[in-house]
């Protein structure tokens, strides 16, 4: 039996805003992630999907519920040791790909290395450049963000999430800042990678897209449903 | 966390010629200043301290009180009589280091409190050692015998060269500034301070014929043994209550107040300096944060600790400062070491040094706010702004 890798219980996240008023921007999602799982989370924008990426990948607290990760209780942990949970077994790819302009391809890459201990110099430059070949930007390692098309910075960005070798990837809209022939290169990439054994938990409004993950769950006004095989198709 | 600060430095590279440019002026200004103060002190502890067992006689108004560094009795005479008094009250001296003096400054000092480059004195044939006080020669003799005869500093050498564009040899006649005649050079002294090294020394007679002074000196220098300095100040103290009898010691003491004003003066430029550095760094790293607040909140997402953002900052301000820091010991040492001579490599170096850890304290106290601001930053937040 596959070990459950993230667990969400009845997880809520409650913004203040200006006056007093208070946005629910979740209101009690269960999600049970196992290891190896492609999940999908559907829904519009505003619907709360980005916003529990972001409590699964360590970013933000939940306001209430639980979250697990491999069972151990994991919403109250401090700052420190949340950003070492996620520099070691999270990674991300964000829709805007978000990588640093002063760094060529392969330094975006390796530099969540960085921020890990034990790992030398030669080992971040040669892990770096195997996933750039992975993806194929080997040619590409020392171009800087602005000299690579949207395309090849989101692979840059997927090589990057991949270097600490993480235990789950999250991906927010990956495709989102994509022309369609582009993004569907970057998700049979995302499937490849599952196929290899990567827990991917993706974010995204395209149905497309979602029709390839094992589950996908709808995002409808921060309440989170499991959609069934039955219930969705791609034209959906 | 050094590299990533490297690359980013040389991304940004108009902002980091622009802050690296301003840091390098800002620290020149400070070392110049500091290595004019470094140099001017050890100059007149060096000379004072060879001057030890020596009194210096001079008119009572040519006394130092401590408001000024110009420690030459130029403005005003002692006559025959006076000095035969002198002399005559003085007992127990050493004849080679005792000899009334004529001084004439031939080239004014350029700045406040730096001793003057060119002085003319004048001095009794046979005792040359009462203003050369030991100095060694580089080449020829240090003693006077023909009535044109002058012995040069190692630093007035330098100077008549700048002056003329040429550089007279030993044997050689040659023209000094603001003198007549012609003088036939017969020693040239080794580099030591500030009060030798500036001397063109000349017999007393010649010197007053020069300047027109008749049978007047500037001064009369006595030398004694220095264990018995002192208790011959304060005889001759009691004796002369017409003339102002200094101890080396004293004229130190005159000279250390003298510098409190430029100290202050220049404490006064260097807090400027400072401040300002502070500032333009604190705006240059608060701008950069602002600008990078995605880059830093990738940073944050993808691993990087609230100390890993705070040590890019710091060090990114410190390689500006640092980098500046070294332009500006090069530029310094170019307008400073090589145009003065009381200032060697070694001592400009010690003074940069502390320069050099001022401003690495500036960059970190300056980067501090900013830092811990791009620290404070929430990576989901700086993940959305635009």
């Amino acid at each position: 039996m596959q070990k459950n890798l993230i667990e969400a219980r009845g997880l809520t996240k409650v913004y203040k805003v200006g006056g007093g008023e208070e946005v629910h921007a979740l209101r009690g999602a269960d999600l049970t992630v196992p290891e190896g799982e492609f999940a999908a989370i559907i829904g519009a924008s505003g619907s709360g999907k980005s916003t529990l990426l972001h409590m699964l990948g360590f970013m933000d607290r939940p306001s209430g519920g639980e979250l697990l990760f491999e069972s151990r209780r994991v919403d109250r942990l401090s700052d420190t040791a949340m950003t070492r949970i996620r520099s070691t077994q999270i990674g991300f790819v964000f829709q805007t790909f978000n990588l640093i302009p002063s760094l060529n391809a392969w330094e975006n890459v390796a530099l969540p290395t960085r921020f890990v201990r034990g790992i030398s110099a030669r080992e971040q430059r040669e892990r770096a450049l195997e996933l750039l070949e992975m993806v194929g930007l080997a040619d590409r390692a020392n171009h800087r963000p602005g000299e690579l098309s949207g395309g090849q910075r989101q692979r840059v960005a997927i090589a990057r999430s991949l270097i600490n070798r993480p235990r789950l990837l999250l991906a927010d809209e990956p495709t989102g800042n994509l022309d369609s022939t582009t993004g569907t290169q970057i998700v049979e990439l995302l499937v490849r990678l599952n196929q290899a054994g990567q827990t991917i938990v993706l974010v995204t409004h395209n149905p497309e897209i979602a029709a390839l993950a094992k589950a996908v769950y709808r995002m409808k006004d921060g309440l989170l449903r499991r959609v069934t095989e039955g219930e969705f198709t791609a034209a959906d | 966390m050094l590299q990533l600060a490297f690359k980013n430095i040389l991304f940004r590279k108009m902002r980091t010629l622009l802050t690296i440019l301003g840091v390098a002026s800002s620290i020149t200004l400070v070392m110049f200043m500091n290595g004019i103060l470094v140099g001017t002190e050890k100059s007149y502890i060096g000379s004072f301290a060879n001057m030890a067992g020596q009194i210096r006689v001079q008119p009572k108004s040519e006394a130092l009180n401590g408001n000024s560094t110009d420690t030459l009795p130029v403005g005003a005479f002692l006559d025959r009589s006076t000095m035969e008094k002198i002399l005559a009250a003085a007992g127990g001296t050493d004849p080679a280091r005792t000899s009334a003096v004529v001084v004439q400054t031939l080239i004014n000092s350029t700045a406040p409190s730096v001793p003057a480059p060119l002085v003319l004195a004048g001095v009794e044939p046979g005792h040359e050692d009462a203003i050369l006080l030991g100095l060694e020669m580089a080449e020829g003799e240090g003693k006077l015998t023909g009535e044109h005869d002058v012995i040069l500093g190692a630093a007035t050498l330098k100077e008549l060269a700048r002056q003329t564009g040429s550089t007279p040899r030993v044997g050689e006649l040659f023209t000094l500034p603001s003198t007549p005649g012609e003088w036939r050079l017969v020693g040239i002294g080794r580099k030591r301070d500030a009060l030798t090294d500036t001397l063109a020394v000349v017999p007393l007679k010649a010197a007053q014929q020069a300047f027109g002074r008749g049978d007047t000196v500037n001064y009369v220098t006595l030398g004694y043994p220095v264990d018995g300095v002192q208790e011959a100040a304060e005889r001759l103290k009691a004796e002369l209550s017409t003339v102002d009898v200094a101890t080396a010691d004293a004229l130190l003491e005159a000279v250390d107040k003298g510098l409190t004003a430029q100290r202050a003066f220049f404490r006064m430029i260097n807090t400027t300096v400072y401040l300002t550095a502070t500032a333009i760094i604190f705006m240059v790293m608060y701008t950069a944060v602002m600008e990078r607040t995605r880059e830093i909140g990738t940073m944050r997402a993808v691993g990087a600790s609230r100390w890993t953002v705070v040590g890019e900052i710091l060090i990114e301000a410190l390689l500006f400062v640092f980098t500046g820091a070294l332009i500006a010991s090069v530029m310094g040492w170019v307008v400073l070491v090589p145009q003065w001579d009381f200032l060697s490599t070694p001592e400009y170096i010690a003074s940069a040094a502390q320069t050099l850890g001022a401003a690495l304290l500036v960059a970190l106290g300056s980067s501090l706010y900013p830092a811990i601001r791009a620290a404070r930053i929430n990576p989901l937040e700086a993940l959305r702004y635009e």
